[in-house]
């Protein structure tokens, strides 16, 4: 399996069914959660934070303009130096000016890989809460309902399973048309759908046997009724747990797209783009390559960190064998 | 079950982490880093202006020697070497050349002599040309090629997927064997360029029709021709290794029969950087490029052998003037005006490797001229505001919106590398002047030229402006005459753009062979160009051939009659007379 | 089991046409025919000869007559031949196979020994150092973007110390280690994850299994550890990892696109992208098909597998 290959279920064991334990809920969750953690998740969890952060921040930047912006070393991330009147040369090392050096073109890469985290956590995070809730839903569906709604829904599934998911994105992409921001994010969204139905489907097949699902099913509770208030949120923690980790998939999912040329347009800083345009200028320089592997790398592993924190925090109850 | 994290874990996956970027990077305390270093210093002191263009000599030094065997990097594979029916692009063109002998050849000095052909002669208005074949010559399973050859070919010619449309361009009616060692080429129009079909590789190259008509499938991967090399076995995508031709006809100049490599393997490597690793590692000995980027990182390597080649090919784009604001010249010129020329090529990698461009031609062409590179307009942002802010002022401005308003323009490049750092270089300078809105778009190249071609009746196309290479070491006639022919007539009419005067020239330009008139002909139609600006150029693409240092004779290698050959042309070398010195 | 191949069986027929069709009527929707994509890009496009060569290529029927055509002459094995290069799509398969299986398996293969090991010490001794800095370079593992990967090994291996040749394949048939060399740097790059990911796998099931009445027994009865972790626990311990062995094969089967895109290898993945940027509707319909299948396959076997190595299952009817 190819970590770029969208459709792969498999990092959480898929029908291993995980619950909330009882002392995690509650008051006060956030700081249980802290004093759980170890210093390395710890540590995950101020990097992702300072990426959110950094995410929301550049988004204001976006969308109110860059005045301001440059008392935390902050620049128009596509302003070309002889544009907006700075010196920089292209491929320069760190400096007071540009915190992380300059890329190609002589723009700072600080700016610009903070201005990527937004790109990265946006087609992320879409893709993950898009997969997430349509998964869950017809996951739920598939694995309470059984028979036909089954058949037809895990068939459609299976078939997009089958087929090459970067491949299939690929040609959404060019088929479907720009690339903007919103696009992407709908279109790997869409692709996200079929791997999280298949990790709902499973867990739902062990709640549906559950107690209270059989006790409820003997009163003659609501199918309706049982599938929202039963099964749907016995299974979200688990597909929640698979949802941080497919994000993480995701951010590596942006950086192929751009290897391939066909990510966010620009001059939109992604880290995938930057990564691409740093590699022509490899034999120069390589610290224009540097950073955005680094920001690559960090976040994900964050991100996984965070998910493993997660699991860990939720307990194991039942298992698929 | 509570979890508890190791910090030791963590710190040592941290670091991990680290060292493995740090190695993908490279540490700095590397000796060659620093060698590098002087080697981009003396690099400097040294100006690179003419060391662009590589002198094309024979070169008289050394030893020629028979035997030996090479591997050949290239940027592209075709899935099928058939000249009619598959895309040669300059990469796989070094390997059909190896299979296939052309007709004609181009001389350095840009005309054109006869391969194959021992000669060529027109009728008096271009119409009828007759060809002398050389006798004598076999194919490589044994097969004699005589003027019916020629012949047979043409029926396979008019049906295939690349020969087709030149066919149509070159206006060609029929073929006819008049005896062993004559052919008549007759034309539907005037057209003096015509030997320069015959130098291409769709029209000029001779494979074996017959074989060819019976499984042209089979042909594609086991092509037959009359070249020095025969196929060997061919893995596409992999390696293909051609093996010298032991009955081969062309001699060097002291009588030695050509050629005098025994072997020859190609090896597709689609990676700059790689390709370029493979030859500094020896895994290749030569390899070509046509990224200027890959130039200037092969000049900062030691030991290697470069022969760069400016030309004429260029980058730039176009505007599809049939949609507003493109429509108004004003438009055109302004933002013409604003390319930083400068700017792009050092987005390219291509400081002091490649030339800013003026005109379709190259400086070292014979039909480059002063007076259109006196007129065309050159970078200054103040006039380009100016002369746009006319456009902006005008109530009846074409794109319908209000006094003062921005231009909307969308600025479109393939997806590749190098196109992406240009086409923000221009989007970013186009925006700094507060009159344009620039939305950058890419697509595959596919995609891209589909656009640009537009669909029937009127070929109009989506594009705004549109990355573009213009010009190439082919006969000017080639892509002028087509490219700027009625729109409607002509899908490959990419900017729409329609000047009768300049069609009319360029009819005439086909009408002569005579150098210095056509170079006149030219001149007048650079000037329309730089006056109207339908195009852009950024700058010239310069090209590269580099080899170990042992192999000779990339530069420098003959025609039949003794003339010195074109040398090496957009990276397309020939490896008849290559050899290896011990 | 006869029911279970013969539902599976009707999936497989009824993805594969789900398949075939969604590609074909797709990439017809892709912008540009695939006459302008084999053309030249300044070829003058007079109509006739438009029309000559759509007559040659078989391209003017209306879609659902090609599309019938292809099924036709598919279900009767001939997937056809594409118009770029006359190449046989079951031809390329044929060529490409060796290659993308043999990574495949090489990857996989490089990833059980490594991972089955330390799955099983961190299953024996949860919580241990040893553990930790296990679980540690996994979740390094499981971080690294194979592209990035690729990179590094790229960078070390070949630039750097000139140990493995850049690019290419060497056949095996050509030569055994020359052959080794072109597969390791790949092979490795896809590893790493697998690694990661198996060795969870393991630990996970192995923890549950070594807390079962057989293995405390087996213990008791004073057998020695590694007999008792290999030939006792082992086994049991592994369904999730077949089930997850199973996607994964079936996914590198074609879903190595970039991996051989960096190191230019003549497998299935690397044709598929560029037959999707050619516009090769041809041999894209051919090859999404071939993928499609080996993945049903593969997943169906492991089913079968699954039977096999635990009867339990049978009756649950996975």
């Amino acid at each position: 399996m190819s970590i770029v290959d969208i459709n792969t279920p498999v990092p959480v064991p898929e029908a291993a069914l995980i619950e909330l334990s009882e002392d995690a809920k509650g008051k006060g969750r956030v700081r249980r959660y802290w004093s759980a953690m170890g210093w390395g998740t710890r540590l995950a969890a101020v990097w992702f934070s300072f990426i959110v952060l950094a995410a929301i921040f550049t988004t204001l930047l976006v969308v109110f303009g860059f005045e301001g912006a440059s008392f935390i070393g902050l620049q128009d991330p596509d302003g070309l130096p002889f544009l907006v009147g700075s010196d920089a040369k292209p491929n320069e090392g760190p400096s007071l000016d540009n915190w992380l050096g300059t890329d190609n073109l002589g723009r700072d890469i600080f700016s610009r890989i903070l201005h990527g985290s937004r790109i990265s956590l946006t087609v992320s995070l879409t893709a993950a809460v898009f997969g997430m809730t349509f998964g869950l839903f017809l996951g739920c569906l598939a694995g309470f309902k059984r028979g036909k709604v089954e058949t037809v829904i895990m068939s459609i599934v299976d078939v997009i399973l089958a087929f090459p998911a970067l491949i299939l994105l690929l040609i959404m992409v060019i088929v479907l048309g720009r690339q903007t921001l919103s696009f992407i994010s709908l279109t790997i969204g869409l692709l996200a759908i079929p791997p999280f139905t298949r990790v709902a489907r499973a867990n739902s097949l062990s709640v549906s046997n559950r107690e209270y699902v059989m006790a409820a099913r003997a009163i003659g509770t609501k199918p309706t009724k049982i599938l929202f208030k039963e099964i749907i949120p016995n299974v979200a923690p688990s597909v929640f747990g698979y949802a941080l980790v497919y994000a993480a998939l995701i951010i590596a999912v942006e950086g192929a797209l751009a290897f391939l040329g066909l990510s966010v347009q620009p001059p939109t800083a992604t880290w995938g783009q930057m990564l691409n345009e740093a590699r022509g200028d490899i034999k120069v320089t390589v610290v224009p390559a540097l950073w955005p592997a680094g920001a690559f790398f960090f976040t994900i592993l964050s991100l996984n960190t965070l998910g493993d924190f997660y699991r860990s925090m939720t307990a194991f109850r039942g298992s698929s064998l | 079950m509570k979890y508890k994290s190791h910090g030791i874990t963590k710190l040592l996956s941290l670091l991990f982490a680290f060292t493995l970027i740090a190695a993908a990077c490279g540490g700095s305390d590397d000796p060659d880093d620093n060698a590098t270093e002087t080697t981009e210093g003396t690099a400097e002191e040294t100006p690179d202006t003419t060391s662009a263009d590589t002198e094309i000599v024979v070169d008289e030094e050394s030893e020629r020697q028979y035997g030996g065997a090479i591997s050949v990097g290239l940027e592209a594979e075709a899935p099928g070497l058939r000249p009619w029916e598959d895309a040669f692009a300059s990469p796989v063109y070094n390997m059909a050349v190896t299979i296939y002998d052309k007709l004609m050849e181009q001389r350095v000095d840009g005309t054109y002599g006869g391969w194959l052909a021992e000669d060529i002669t027109p009728n008096e208005d271009f119409t009828v040309w007759t060809l002398t074949l050389r006798e004598g010559v076999e194919f490589h399973n044994g097969e004699k090629l005589t003027a019916n050859t020629l012949a047979e070919m043409f029926p396979i010619h008019q049906t295939g997927a690349q020969s087709s449309g030149q066919v149509t361009a070159a206006g060609l009616i029929s073929v006819e064997a008049t005896d062993d060692v004559t052919a008549v080429y007759t034309l539907e129009n005037t057209n003096s360029a015509f030997p320069a079909y015959l130098a291409r590789s769709a029209l000029g190259m001779v494979f074996d029709p017959v074989a060819a008509a019976a499984d042209t499938d089979a042909y594609a991967n086991a092509p037959i021709g009359t070249g020095p090399f025969m196929i060997e076995s061919r893995d596409v995508d992999n390696q293909t290794v051609v093996v010298r031709n032991p009955n081969y006809w062309k001699s060097d100049a002291d009588g030695n029969q050509l050629p005098y490599l025994d072997q020859i393997t190609f090896r597709p490597i689609p990676d700059e950087g790689t390709r370029l690793d493979s030859l500094t590692s020896g895994t290749v000995e030569v390899m070509q490029t046509l990224r200027q980027g890959t130039i200037r990182d092969a000049r900062n390597s030691d030991g290697l052998t470069l022969y760069e080649h400016q030309g004429n090919n260029t980058g730039g784009g176009m505007y599809n003037v049939a949609v507003p604001p493109f429509d108004d010249v004003r438009v055109r010129n302004a933002l013409t005006l604003m390319n930083n020329q400068e700017s792009v090529i050092a987005a390219l990698g291509g400081e002091g490797i490649s030339n800013g461009t003026t005109q379709w031609f190259g400086s070292d062409s014979p039909y480059w001229s002063q007076a259109a590179a006196d007129a065309w307009p050159t970078f200054d942002f103040d006039a380009g505001k100016a002369r746009l802010q006319e456009y902006l002022d005008d109530p009846e401005r074409s794109d319908g919106k209000a006094v003062g308003e921005k231009i909307d323009v969308d600025l479109s490049c393939p997806p590749d590398p190098t196109l992406i750092a240009a086409m923000q270089v221009i989007e970013q300078v186009w925006t700094a002047s507060e009159q344009v809105n620039v939305t950058l778009s890419q697509f595959d190249q596919a995609t891209h030229i589909n656009t640009a071609l537009g669909s029937p009746p009127d070929f109009t196309g989506e594009h705004q402006a549109h990355c573009w290479r213009w010009s190439s070491e082919d006969d000017p006639s080639f892509s002028l005459n087509t490219g700027f022919a009625p729109p409607n007539l002509s899908p490959v009419n990419f900017s729409n753009y329609f000047n009768e005067e300049m069609f009319g020239l360029l009819t005439q330009a086909v009408a002569t062979t005579d150098v210095a008139e056509r170079k006149a002909l030219y001149e007048q139609v650079n000037l329309i160009i730089a006056r109207d600006t339908p195009i852009w150029y950024s700058g010239g693409t310069a090209t590269m051939i580099a080899t170990q240092p042992e192999v000779q004779g990339i530069n420098g290698w003959t025609l039949p009659d003794g003339t010195v050959g074109i040398g090496f042309p957009s990276a397309e070398g020939r490896y008849v007379e290559v050899w290896l010195e011990s | 089991m006869a029911k279970l191949i013969l539902s599976r069986l009707v999936r497989l027929i009824l993805t594969l046409l789900a398949v075939s069709a969604l590609t074909f009527f797709l990439l017809k929707q892709l912008p540009g025919s695939e006459i302008d994509a084999l053309l030249p890009p300044n070829a003058p496009r007079d109509p006739e000869t438009i029309a000559l060569l759509e007559e040659r290529f078989n391209l003017n029927d209306p879609l659902p007559v090609q599309y019938f055509k292809w099924l036709g002459n598919a279900v009767q094995g001939d997937l056809g031949t594409s118009a770029f290069g006359g190449l046989s799509v079951s031809g390329q398969i044929k060529d490409r196979l060796p290659i993308t299986a043999e990574l495949a398996f090489v990857s996989v293969f490089f990833a059980l020994i490594i991972a089955v090991p330390l799955g099983i010490i961190g299953a024996y001794r949860p919580k241990s150092k040893t553990d930790s800095i296990i679980s540690g370079i996994n979740q390094v593992f499981i971080s690294s973007p194979n592209y990035l990967v690729a990179a590094v090994l790229l960078y070390v291996l070949s630039v750097r110390y000139g140990l493995l040749p850049t690019v290419g394949w060497t056949r095996l048939g050509d030569s055994i280690t020359g052959n080794l060399k072109s597969v390791i740097m790949p092979a490795l790059s896809l590893a790493l994850l697998e690694i990661a990911i198996y060795t969870r796998l393991i630990k996970t099931d192995m923890s549950a299994t070594l807390q079962e009445d057989f293995i405390l027994s087996a213990r008791a009865k004073g057998l020695p550890n590694r007999y008792v972790l290999f030939r006792h626990a082992l086994r049991p311990s592994s369904l999730s990892l077949i089930t997850v062995l199973g996607l994964n094969l079936g996914a590198l089967l074609g879903g190595t696109v970039v991996i051989e895109f960096i190191f230019g290898l003549p497998g299935i993945g690397g044709k598929l992208l560029q037959s999707v940027f050619s516009r090769d509707v041809v041999m894209v319909q051919g090859l999404a098909v071939f993928i499609s299948m080996s993945y049903v396959v593969i997943n169906t076997l492991i089913d079968i597998a699954y039977l096999v190595v635990d009867p339990r299952t049978r009756s649950r009817g996975v």
